[in-house]
């Protein structure tokens, strides 16, 4: 077995006291403004925030978001939790303009200078599939206990999609627009700021709402660490306490802010974009905080800061409503739960996972594997590889093969260099060599670290997960594009999902299906069910409209366009939505070992708490390299023919 | 000496009352003692009454929370200045690496009565008669009440998450009892499972300690252990230790104030008393803390004047 | 520096070191002193601005030298250079551009007549080949010589209008002046003078968003002569509108000209478009420019097949204008006059009534009604048109 992780360990032990007195020197000058921030934001009450937040709602849009806003305001408050949500909102006012600034200038330079690509490329990557959890314990060697870990971390997350727009913003500048600068007598500088800038700014700001969002995210994951008592430590306690209404409660706040924070640096972004008018001006704006600040001092001075605070106690109560109600129906459906559970297992989870050899047994399928079965089941198999090779397709065959082997021996006991093998004659059929030697040394890597079975473990439970998620969203995405109300319906189902902490819905979860895979299953797919849902709508939705009159006119049938059209058309949308699907599946397993998996996210989530830097590295960089393989290889296979409408690369979306 | 000693009686007597004194043993009373507060509702209540008592003796305190395992990386810095609820069968590894290196120091336990070991819901006596004796668990008609799909031919136990370190895997093992352990993931996830065991009353055989607020909620029994095979902490459970500990430079810093600490106990029935307070009333923390204070003059008295000799 | 006139006598040189290279089939039975295409004067006198002189556009070269002799454009080299992998998207290209002259640029999609545009404003770098503009090296110029050569003298318009989507029509007419370093007083006043020269009074502050087609390019067109340059740039201008927009912007570009006598390079797809505005046309095919001449001169005499084909179903009387056909009075000139850039279309019912020959106005010309006749009856599609009048 390869110590990898012993000398990481040990190379950090040697670095550490070396780089530390610099990286505590950039703590301490972080934490500086973070406690301004902190006690400004506390400091200031809760009217005159309130107000503040209410006139960037009406600048970015109009009425009705400065509806949502007062809502999430009051909200806020009568759930008690203004002190924590304040404390939030200034680890992402310090978090979003340093990975803003910092995005900025690494997406100039990869665009200034091309050849620096691929690495930026691949730090993105790396950056957006590690979980976070397997850099905290480095994080805080080096920066040292308390909220700036939380900041760093939660930098190194909202980076990538800001990079990844600038480069795509400053890419897609017409050529005509920058040919025109020139002409205009633009030296090369006045051409950047005054030409190719303004007009990627759409793009950018675009870049600022996923950093903004990327940056809420993380706030539980900075929350683990503590140092300062953010809506995160919160929802992480009732976590603790399997409080589902208190987590509820809590995560709510974070949705809540998720919610608005997307709204209005989305707004601002289409007003950039030239959108419509019905929102204030720039100056009203202005105006208002000046307003609301100046309310901030009257209050603060004329009136107690205790009495400016209601109590939380209404609320209180439907929280404890809220854990009775689930209670009760723990009580009454155990039945039916289990049900549910064992269904899935039987028929889903078990053949996979220690295969029809394993799962055929008096105590779980009430029959055994009698040799004449097993000689049964090689013949069937072998017949179809035998067919799919008479008909040419070498290809099908090999994998009925692959299949049909799996599905025996399950992948807990499949043979590991049939595995390696076959994935890297994937990654060499679809990407060539190169590809397939990577595949081939990262696999083999992970397995001289011991990882192996953890690696196993996660394929599986992702592979399930993402084959539940692309059921579910499909025939969720499918009804969606065909029905404006179902559509309208989903949507705000999916923006909760979205931006709920994880962590909320696991108690539920383990109280109706216990400790175990199928809750893990369930809360990743949970979170994995989003983008096939908006995926497929999106990619059904936008089938060019030349083309159905066309088939229309030729006189096909619904299921016939749906079929034969608008389904091979929306393809490859379709596809860059399973590959979100993937990435949210694999996102998850840091947070599904909470209840109890033996995958690579248990791994990063032991190490987080044995502080073995180099064990959460190893299995976060295990995570990292499923997450780019097969990002490679649907992209690969999607074809380069194909741009994503929204932009921003392949790797956003992905929330940790 | 004398008049030294009596002096300082002066002084604490006046610092009850407004906490102006500045002597040198007091150390450095402008800046705050940082408390480390922990995720569990036990350790909120040991801290702030740790905490208040201190403001008592005229500290600043300030309330930081901080993760189990990460707290240790701000006490050996001074970031966290003490922490006075640790349990140390739940350290990981960087706590002995920062305690040997010096820069942590453990001035005592709290006095906190633990318990841990194997327990049940109540009902689960009626699924396997013989409980609580350990010998029951390997009935038939028990093993197959807590058999799963997962772990079938095996039943099911409950055990502490994976990064807690698996004991009851071991003891199982020992013992040869058809127990699969299945690690739950987190403290949320042990909780959940019991609730709804005792709710739905569904079998459930788990890992715990004791004192814990669910245990108020919920009427459990404790397995009476099969015997150990070796007499370590692998194969064999004790009552955990309940430790507090300061940052290497506290004692220079706040004299006084680490004499208290080193004094300073909370015992496991005044805790659990508090817990349901906060937890099932939903009473105010420190309203609690304060009300406990005010109750127990007599025990805290002593710790105080301790930190003034 | 070379007088213009050596560049004419150079032609034959080059046509003589590549055989293959068939020239251009100049046409000479009408006007043959319009033929010559390295003329150092245009027919009226007017002086070269715009010289263009073997270039080459190679793409995907990377660090290699393309072409590996720019003496040699045959095809077969030139087909050798696609195989390699390399694009050659302008090959050998040489032509004058008077001052004053409309020189349309005529070519299919790919033909790289998109590229030979940007390489005169190096935009794109040509990789062989000289451009002359008032006699000076154009590719010797350094970085910031080129960034004031292009404020002074070069204004360019784009097929996809270029206009900067965060600025105002005022803005983006007076954006060049701005980067020029003028003060806001004075590039506003300039930019508003611009606004209403295209007829875009009271939308100064509208947004390219909120503008139609038409309307962007005409902000595009104010822009591109902001700065009052000498030489002019457009890039299939008016290939994004609608027709009878296009139409109505190829009136206001003529009526502009007019008024600004620039030296323009004009680029288009559309052969009727070429006709209708250039006074001499190049038509590219494959990178090549396969044949240069006024109008009629293309219409009558195609260099060959693919021209031929081009001009196939162009409306010949709708091209070919009086002075075209006209020819020095031999005897009296007649009293009746016409138009020297009348087409024949409305010069033809002039002799329905059996006028021998008309005057072309203030010159000392005569059209005469049989070289028209004889014109029409050439034409391949001679019965067709014959029965359209």
């Amino acid at each position: 077995m390869l110590p990898l992780s012993g000398w990481i360990n040990a190379v950090a032990d040697a670095v550490v006291p070396v780089v530390q007195p610099y990286f505590r020197a950039v703590s301490t000058a972080l934490s500086v403004p973070m406690q301004a921030i902190r006690q400004a934001l506390i400091w200031l009450p809760w009217p005159a925030a309130a107000l503040m937040i209410c006139a960037a709602a009406a600048g970015a849009g109009g009425v009705r978001l400065v509806a949502v806003a007062a809502a999430a305001v009051v909200y806020v408050l009568l759930a008690d939790y203004w002190i924590e949500a304040m404390n939030t909102l200034a680890l992402v006012i310090l978090a979003v303009p340093l990975s803003v600034a910092a995005g900025f200038a690494i997406g100039v330079m990869a665009w200034r200078w091309p050849q620096l690509g691929p690495v930026v490329t691949a730090a993105l990557d790396l950056m957006q599939t590690v979980p976070a959890f397997a850099y905290l314990i480095p994080l805080l060697l080096l920066f040292g206990f308390g909220p700036v870990v939380g900041l760093i971390a939660s930098a190194i997350y909202a980076i990538p999609p800001m990079v990844r727009n600038v480069m795509l913003g400053l890419e897609r500048v017409p050529s005509e627009v920058t040919e025109a600068g020139l002409m205009a007598g633009c030296n090369p500088r006045q051409s950047f700021w005054h030409v190719t800038l303004p007009t990627a700014l759409p793009q950018l700001l675009v870049g600022v709402n996923q950093t903004t969002m990327a940056a809420l995210s993380m706030v539980i994951v900075a929350a683990i660490i503590g140092g300062f008592q953010d809506i995160g430590w919160e929802v992480l306690s009732s976590m603790r306490k399997a409080e589902f209404g208190q987590s509820i409660l809590s995560g709510l706040v974070i949705a809540l802010m998720a919610i608005l924070a997307d709204r209005i640096t989305r707004g601002f972004a289409d007003r950039e974009a030239g959108g419509a008018g019905g929102r204030l001006a720039g100056r009203t704006i202005m105006v208002m905080f000046a307003v609301s600040l100046g309310l901030g001092f009257l209050l603060r001075f004329f009136l107690a800061g205790g009495a400016l605070m209601p109590g939380g106690d209404v609320t209180r109560q439907y929280v404890t409503v809220l854990n009775q109600w689930v209670l009760a129906l723990v009580q009454d459906h155990a039945a039916l739960f289990a049900a549910i559970k064992n269904g899935v297992l039987y028929a889903f989870l078990l053949p996979l996972r220690i295969g029809v050899s394993g799962a055929a047994t008096p105590y779980l399928w009430g029959f055994v594997m009698t040799p004449g079965l097993i000689a049964l089941y090689g013949v069937v198999c072998a017949a179809l590889a035998g067919w799919a090779f008479v008909s040419g397709r070498w290809r099908l065959a090999v994998f009925v093969i692959m299949a049909g082997t799996l599905l025996f021996t399950g992948l807990q006991a499949f043979p590991w260099p049939v595995f390696v093998l076959g994935l890297a004659l994937m990654a060499y059929q679809s990407m060539g060599w190169k590809m397939a030697v990577f595949v081939a040394a990262g696999t083999c890597l992970i397995l001289a670290n011991g990882l192996w079975a953890a690696l196993v473990q996660s394929l599986y439970l992702c592979v399930v997960a993402v084959l539940l998620s692309g059921l579910i969203g499909a025939a969720l995405g499918l009804w969606a594009a065909s029905s404006d109300r179902v559509s309208a319906a989903v949507r705000p189902v999916c923006d909760a999902l979205q931006t709920m902490p994880q962590f909320v819905f696991l108690i539920p979860a383990l109280m109706f299906f216990k400790v175990g895979e199928f809750t893990a299953l369930i809360a990743i797919v949970l979170y994995a069910v989003v983008p096939p849902i908006r995926y497929v709508e999106h990619g059904l939705r936008h089938v060019d409209a030349g083309v159905m009159e066309a088939v229309t006119q030729i006189g096909t049938t619904p299921w016939q366009r749906l079929w034969h059209v608008r389904l091979p058309l929306a393809l490859p949308v379709i596809m860059l939505g399973v590959n979100q699907t993937i990435m949210a599946a694999l996102s998850m397993l840091a947070i599904a070992a909470l209840v109890g998996t033996r995958d690579l996210g248990q791994q990063v989530y032991v190490a987080l708490g044995k502080a073995d830097a180099g064990m959460g590295l190893v299995a976060g960089l295990s995570i990292a390299f499923i997450a780019i393989v097969s990002d490679r290889l649907i992209h690969a296979w999607i074809g380069s023919g194909f741009a994503p409408e929204d932009g921003a690369g392949s790797l956003d979306g992905g929330r940790g | 000496m004398k008049a030294v000693n009596a002096l300082w009686a002066g002084c604490i007597g006046l610092s009850l009352i407004a906490a102006p004194a500045a002597a040198a043993e007091m150390g450095d009373t402008a800046e705050p003692i940082k408390l480390a507060v922990l995720e569990w509702t036990g350790a909120h209540i040991s801290t702030h009454v740790a905490g208040q008592l201190l403001e008592k003796l005229g500290y600043k305190v300030e309330y930081v929370t901080a993760g189990n395992f990460p707290q240790f990386s701000g006490l050996a810095d001074g970031t966290l200045s003490a922490s006075v609820e640790i349990w140390l069968n739940n350290v990981g590894d960087i706590y002995p690496k920062v305690l040997e290196a010096g820069q942590i120091q453990n001035i005592g336990l709290l006095g906190l009565q633990t318990r841990e070991g194997w327990i049940y819901p109540k009902f689960m006596e009626e699924v396997c008669p013989g409980l609580p004796d350990w010998a029951a668990m390997e009935k038939p008609e028990c093993i197959q009440a807590l058999m799963t799909p997962e772990t079938a031919p095996n039943a099911r136990f409950l055990d502490y998450p994976a990064d807690w370190g698996s004991r009851a895997a071991t003891i199982l093992a020992d013992n040869d009892m058809p127990y699969t352990a299945v690690p739950a993931g987190s403290e949320g996830a042990l909780v959940a499972e019991l609730e709804s065991s005792a709710a739905a009353k569904t079998p459930l055989m788990m890992m715990f300690w004791a004192p814990h607020y669910a245990l108020a909620e919920t009427e459990v029994g404790w397995v009476t252990m099969p015997p150990c095979k070796e007499d370590n902490n692998e194969h064999c459970i004790t009552p955990p230790d309940v430790a507090k500990v300061v940052w290497s430079g506290f004692e220079e810093k706040w004299p006084a104030a680490y004499t208290f600490l080193r004094e300073f106990q909370l015992g496991a029935d005044d805790q659990q008393q508090m817990m349901l307070k906060v937890d099932k009333n939903g009473e105010d923390l420190d309203a609690v803390a304060a009300d406990w204070i005010s109750g127990n003059e007599g025990v805290w008295k002593p710790w105080i004047e301790a930190a003034g000799e | 520096m070379r007088e213009s006139g050596n560049l004419g006598s150079k032609q034959p040189e080059n046509s003589r070191r590549h055989p293959t290279h068939t020239g251009w089939r100049h046409t000479t039975n009408i006007r043959p002193r319009a033929m010559r295409v390295a003329d150092a004067k245009a027919p009226d006198g007017r002086a070269v601005k715009l010289s263009c002189r073997h270039v080459w556009k190679v793409f995907g070269a990377g660090g290699r030298a393309y072409p590996p002799d720019p003496g040699d454009s045959s095809a077969a080299s030139v087909d050798a250079m696609r195989q390699s992998g390399v694009i050659p998207a302008v090959v050998d290209a040489s032509f004058d551009v008077h001052a004053g002259e409309i020189f349309v640029i005529m070519g299919l999609s790919g033909s790289g007549k998109s590229t030979l545009i940007r390489c005169l404003s190096r935009l794109i770098e040509p990789s062989a080949g000289q451009v002359m503009l008032d006699g000076q090296d154009l590719l010797a110029a350094s970085r910031s010589d080129l960034v004031a050569l292009r404020r002074r003298t070069m204004g360019m318009v784009f097929q996809s209008f270029g206009l900067l989507p965060h600025l105002t029509v005022l803005e983006n007419v007076g954006f060049p002046l701005r980067m020029h370093g003028n003060a806001r007083a004075k590039w506003e006043a300039r930019a508003r003078e611009m606004i209403a020269q295209v007829g875009l009074e009271g939308r100064e502050f509208a947004y390219p968003s909120q503008l139609s087609g038409g309307q962007q390019q005409r902000v595009g067109i104010a822009r591109s002569l902001a700065a009052d340059p000498e030489l002019w740039f457009l890039d299939e201008p008016f290939s994004a509108l609608d027709p009878l927009i296009r139409r109505q912007m190829q009136d206001e570009f003529l009526r502009l000209q007019k008024m600004l006598h620039k030296t323009i390079v004009f680029i288009t797809h559309d052969i009727a478009e070429a006709f209708r505005l250039a006074d001499r046309v190049a038509i590219m095919r494959a990178g090549r420019i396969v044949q240069i001449g006024r109008p009629a001169e293309i219409v009558l005499t195609p260099a060959d097949d693919y021209v031929a084909r081009f001009v196939e179903d162009t409306p010949v009387l709708r091209v070919i204008r009086a002075a075209d056909l006209a020819e020095p009075a031999s005897g009296p000139l007649p009293d009746a006059e016409v138009e020297a850039d009348a087409v024949l279309e409305q010069v033809l019912p002039r002799f329905f009534d059996g006028t021998a020959a008309l005057r072309i106005r203030g010159e000392a010309r005569t059209l005469r009604a049989s070289r028209v006749f004889d014109l029409i009856r050439r034409m391949p599609s001679a019965d067709a048109a014959m029965a359209a009048l």
